[in-house]
């Protein structure tokens, strides 16, 4: 890397630590720490939320596998818009409306059981480490490539950076430097090259590539650190204007992706990429450096390494929130633990996080960072998706059945995954790489089928309808019914506005009752 | 009709038609979405070139963009008015709580 790189880098890590110590000083509360406070603006988070999902992966692995593999791989990033507007359709509203720090809450508003907070939480916080491992050694990597800085120290540098933005300023922090991934990302996009025809690679090829898209897509749907972003917003309205916000950034982006993937292919040739990376993960910083000499492929290589600090500071905001406020504050403390204290915790999870991260991350530098990015994004659509689908939307679920399909979605996703061609290659005994097709039906299944087999009579049964009846009307309206018990000419709205498009969730007081 | 049975019935119909919006919605998009991934993987009726050199297939990818900015403006239309029409429902309701 010339020193134009390093400057480049320097500017950008300078700017971000800027943003933390800023966003560091409004932080006060568990409120600020993992939510920064329901104060997001809603264009203002879907630009965040862009920041959050066009990860390094995204960036550089799409645009490389495109450039070398062809049109079929366009799916790899194709996903995304889809995947959000099915996110705002099923659930950005009413995850912002039942909600308060973690997706556990949203369970708990229905099932306010330990074991299904436990579960929920569990499921979200191997998820959110295992995608932090990935994104350490997929950053470590990089860095080492570009800089020349030894593996270790470059994990070390990566772990310090993201505790320090998560522990000292807080989802206010994470979100502002995501905005500003964003906008560099954007502007790190080049355009030529030709584009070509569809490939057919079997049938078996067809059902894998169905699999992985449905896993793709119904993972961002259950990925904590995406979808917790829609908890910094006031109300419903605004977590709509982000995921609105967010899928019209997304697909703009993505027109990009193919030209500047057969740019690089036709400018810079596949053979040159395979040399550099095997996988084609340095097909733009190649191209970059083709079109633009040193200068252009610093700024692509600081995009690069923003990018995965940006997505980090999300992931191990996750982990502590699942950590610090569900299973520490929830279950272990069944409640009873003050702001402080909380807030206390939360900062110890984080450097918690990054330590036991920084541990896997240095064992697993030999290990391919799609095994440990594929697992993760299968656990959330296998277990987180198929939970909040089932407590949102499904009136006869009950929290033995809830437990059941996420342990169920958790170990056949695993265990798919174990026995699958990305960690045995071309002997596995399974011949699908994505285990989405079978591991979230069997998860729903399993949800159905033990619903059925405890579902409640007598008495429980008209609370289990009423519980239902509750959780439907403060997901609808953000109020919740146990503040108003007899009907809506009881409601005081707690904020004023003109328009009375605002109705759904003004009237939502954060401090007491929806919170 | 008393206010709580009139209140509940404006928020039992705001509820229905945001229910059938999204049984109209995300059954269009997913649908739109693997009709895609089968008709490029199994068939080779997108094979072909549009203009130039762009061929059918990104033609159909670079749809779903369109489409998915076209779900967000009819959903976003459609929310609104829903809302407005329960806004109105209980602003009415609250006017003759206050009356009485």
């Amino acid at each position: 890397m010339s020193a134009a790189g390093v400057v480049v880098f320097l500017c950008f890590i300078g700017a971000t630590l800027g943003i933390t110590w800023w966003a560091g000083k409004k932080n006060k509360s568990v409120d600020d720490h993992l939510v920064a406070g329901g104060n997001i603006g809603g264009r203002q988070n879907g630009f965040a939320i862009v920041g959050d999902a066009i990860s390094a992966s995204t960036f550089l692995g799409s645009i490389g596998a495109i450039a070398l593999v062809g049109f079929n791989s366009i799916f790899l990033a194709a996903f995304a818009p889809i995947a959000f507007v099915v996110g705002m359709l099923l659930v950005a509203e009413p995850l912002r409306n039942l909600g308060r720090f973690t997706l556990a809450d949203v369970v708990a508003v229905r099932f306010p059981g330990k074991p299904v907070r436990l579960a929920m939480a569990t499921s979200s916080a191997s998820i959110s480490l295992l995608y932090i491992v990935a994104q350490y050694v997929a950053g470590a990597l990089l860095v080492n490539l570009l800089f020349g800085v030894d593996y270790w120290i470059s994990v070390v540098i990566i772990a310090a950076l993201t505790s320090v933005y998560a522990l000292v300023g807080g989802m206010l922090a994470a979100t502002w430097i995501q905005i500003i991934n964003h906008l560099l990302s954007s502007a790190a996009e080049l355009s030529d090259g030709k584009l070509v025809e569809p490939t057919h690679a079997g049938f078996l090829a067809g059902v894998d590539q169905i699999s992985l898209s449905m896993g793709l897509i119904l993972g961002v749907v259950g990925l904590p650190h995406i979808l917790i972003r829609f908890l910094t917003v006031k109300d419903a309205k605004a977590a709509r204007t982000s995921a609105i916000t967010c899928i019209w950034i997304v697909s703009a982006l993505l027109l990009a992706f193919p030209v500047v993937a057969y740019g690089a292919s036709v400018l810079v040739g596949s053979g040159a990429i395979t040399r550099a990376s095997a996988g084609g993960n340095l097909a733009v910083p190649l191209l970059a450096e083709f079109l633009g000499g040193d200068l252009l492929l610093a700024f692509v290589s600081a995009v690069a390494v923003s990018t995965i600090l940006a997505s980090l500071a999300g992931m191990v905001i996750a982990t502590t929130g699942a950590v610090a406020h569900d299973i520490y504050g929830q279950v272990v403390k069944s409640g009873n633990i003050s702001q402080q204290v909380e807030l206390r915790v939360a900062r110890i999870v984080v450097a918690a996080t990054g330590a036991v991260a920084t541990g896997i991350a240095l064992a697993a530098r030999d290990q391919n960072i799609a095994v440990i990015a594929s697992l993760a994004i299968a656990l959330a659509a296998s277990s987180n998706f198929p939970a909040l689908m089932a407590t949102i939307y499904s009136r006869h679920v009950t929290g033995s059945g809830l437990t059941s399909g996420l342990v169920a979605g958790l170990v056949s996703a695993v265990v798919m995954i174990a026995l699958s061609p990305t960690v045995h290659g071309q002997d596995a005994p399974l011949s699908l790489v994505n285990p989405a097709i079978v591991s979230v039906p069997v998860a729903l299944l399993t949800i159905a089928l033990v619903s059925w087999l405890t579902r409640p009579t007598g008495n429980n049964r008209s609370a289990a309808e009423a519980s239902f009846e509750a959780m439907r009307y403060q997901a609808i309206t953000g109020i919740s019914p146990i503040a108003v018990p007899s009907g809506l000419s009881h409601l005081q709205p707690s904020r004023k506005k003109s328009g009375s498009s605002d109705l759904v969730g003004v009237w939502c007081d954060r401090s007491d009752s929806c919170r | 009709m008393n206010t709580i049975s009139r209140g509940e019935t404006a928020y039992r119909e705001s509820a229905s038609k945001r229910k059938q919006l999204l049984v109209t919605l995300v059954p269009v998009v997913v649908g739109y979405y693997f009709a895609m991934i089968v008709i490029v993987n199994f068939t080779t009726w997108l094979d072909g070139y549009a203009i130039g050199s762009v061929s059918w297939a990104y033609v159909a990818v670079f749809s779903q963009f369109v489409l998915a900015v076209a779900v967000t403006l009819i959903y976003r239309s459609r929310m609104e008015a829903i809302e407005m029409e329960f806004a109105a429902a209980c602003s009415n309701l609250q006017q003759d709580s206050d009356a009485k």
